[in-house]
């Protein structure tokens, strides 16, 4: 465990002591300053009947920071170790892989999970012009960055799985941003599957990364998404360690 | 196993898809000694030092170190192990101070001053708060060994450890090496043959991936000696000169070179164990010519290695 605490407190300091942490924080407030203005243009004058974090969601800026924060964010992990020869002396210390994918995993989920901080204070700047209180509850604001968090945690483990894969950091961005882009558009195959399809309609359905979200957004925490976060998050997690220990038999 | 073999490599062998960078190898390395691994680049060193560091598996054979096996404990290994990998990789963007500290705690070293210890050990006091990305290749190379002793390992694995320093440099790294006998045991990689003679108490020479020779320093350096070529100048008729020298015992091979100044230089190999030094101040006194240098060429271990890497390719 403290192997893990050492390590993770490294994993965050090393992104907060080179530029590009600043750089994605300093992108993803922009995006979502913008998703927040277009948020406010949306509802301006309208009839609001669901909670604002909803309309948040549904604006395309908030997809568009999970699909680039997280390979941005994740894109050293690995491949910087590995190509500066850094890795060897970490592989080298007393530590176990399974210690190792852990903390740089969790690591860059922490900062994810920084990352999307300002959100909470748009969303309370934002307050006082609801007369309704019931559409902007606390409850629904942190639910929704506990959905937030989950999906990130699924992206930053796919993200740690590409830079564990490879030296070039920009070969480990583009190849998580594959992944995590063949994630996010299989979420649309369930709406363009004719209804009698069988099968795989709801396949898709339950696979579906939307589907999984909206109950988080609108303030319901049910343990079923939870656990396909998790789930999935573990899965590549398991991938991203079978990575690194493949040194030991290729 | 013997209680002091701290390092145990038996017929280590190790592929890389398809080519063999490391064929059979055998050694053991004592307590306290500093031994040297010698070679021309590609010859495996890095190899095996990686196999013996746990960082990647051997394809055959065993090695053990401190008697815990590299494959089967890695965890064990590691802790009685130092290592600077090749081109000593550092994070750049941490102080080195900073750094010291985290690598001590991911060896879960309490807290002590055994930090600061090492700091001044390494000669690290005045730039212990600067960043390692602004520091002089010897004072990273400085770090670099910093992190291998921070633990006080039983064995220490430095590989290349003064590739691309300066003279001065490389001296003040020699002598923190050999400052570190006979507590901690040492095995350092070079292709740079005098620092082998210089820091070590043994060479291993590797070729290929195999070994060519695993001898003392010193016992090796002799057995060069015997059969290196000598060097004479001297001024008098070029024929004469040569044909008395050759009537030597023992001198196989006499070549000339005019030196410019009505000296001549002679190039002499003899055969092993005879040395025809002292017949040839003898000829020169007989013969009126002056004498103005007599020695045997210090190519020193180059030599060596330049014969047995062609015998080996010979045979």
């Amino acid at each position: 465990m403290r192997t893990i605490a050492i390590l993770t407190r490294r994993e965050l300091a090393g992104l907060f002591q080179q530029l590009t942490g600043y750089v994605i924080i300093a992108s993803v407030m922009l995006v979502i300053g913008l998703s927040f203005i277009a948020v406010i243009l949306a509802i301006n004058g309208e009839a609001v009947d669901s909670p604002i974090t909803e309309a948040l969601y549904s604006t395309p800026f908030f997809w568009l920071i999970v699909l680039l924060a997280a390979p941005a964010i994740t894109m050293r992990t690995y491949a910087q170790e590995r190509s500066s020869g850094t890795f060897e002396s970490l592989m080298t210390a007393p530590v176990k892989s399974s210690e190792v994918v852990l903390s740089k995993f969790l690591g860059a989920w922490i900062f994810f999970v920084i990352v999307w901080l300002p959100f909470i204070g748009y969303m309370f700047a934002l307050r006082p012009y609801f007369d309704d209180p019931a559409l902007l509850d606390f409850r629904v604001v942190c639910s929704s960055l506990l959905g937030i968090s989950l999906l990130g945690a699924l992206f930053t483990a796919v993200g740690c799985l590409a830079s564990s894969l490879t030296r070039s950091q920009m070969l480990a961005a583009m190849l998580s941003f594959t992944l995590g882009m063949g994630l996010f558009l299989q979420s649309f195959v369930t709406f363009q599957l004719p209804a009698e399809s069988g099968i795989w309609s709801p396949i898709f359905a339950h696979t579906s990364m939307f589907l999984h979200l909206e109950d988080f957004v609108r303030g319901v925490v049910d343990s079923r998404h939870v656990v396909f976060y998790l789930s999935l998050t573990g899965f590549f997690l398991y991938l991203n360690w079978q990575a690194i220990e493949s040194r030991r038999w290729l | 196993m013997s209680e002091t073999n701290v390092l145990e490599v038996e017929n280590l062998s190790k592929n890389y898809s398809g080519h063999t960078a490391v064929r059979d190898i055998s050694f053991r390395v004592k307590q306290g000694e500093i031994v040297g691994f010698l070679g021309p680049n590609g010859a495996g060193k890095s190899t095996t030092m990686k196999v013996i560091a746990t960082f990647q598996p051997a394809t055959r054979g065993s090695v053990r170190v401190a008697g815990h096996d590299v494959f089967h404990h890695p965890l064990a290994v590691q802790r009685s192990l130092g290592y600077m990998p090749e081109n000593n990789p550092l994070p750049l963007e941490m102080r080195v101070r900073e750094y010291l500290a985290f690598r001590a705690a991911l060896r879960q070293l309490p807290k002590s001053n055994r930090l600061d210890e090492v700091i001044e050990e390494c000669g690290l006091k005045d730039v212990k708060r600067r960043i390692i990305g602004q520091l002089s290749k010897g004072y990273r190379q400085r770090v670099g060994l910093a992190d291998a002793l921070i633990h006080k390992p039983k064995l220490v694995i430095l590989d290349e450890p003064t590739a691309g320093l300066d003279p001065n440099q490389i001296r003040s790294v020699r002598d923190l090496i050999k400052s570190l006998a006979p507590k901690i045991t040492v095995l350092l990689s070079t292709h740079i043959l005098p620092e082998v003679s210089l820091t070590c108490d043994r060479v291993i020479i590797l070729n290929q991936g195999q070994i060519l020779a695993d001898e003392p320093t010193e016992s090796l350096q002799r057995k060069f000696d015997q059969t290196a070529d000598i060097l004479v100048e001297l001024r008098g008729p070029v024929e004469e000169m040569k044909n008395s020298l050759e009537s030597i015992d023992g001198v196989t091979q006499i070549s000339t070179q005019d030196c410019g100044d009505r000296f001549t230089q002679f190039t002499i190999k003899s055969t092993g164990n005879i040395d025809p030094r002292a017949d040839i101040s003898e000829r020169a006194r007989a013969g009126g010519w002056p004498l103005r240098e007599l020695r045997r060429k210090d190519g020193s271990l180059e030599e060596i290695f330049a014969q047995l890497t062609h015998t080996s390719q010979a045979a």
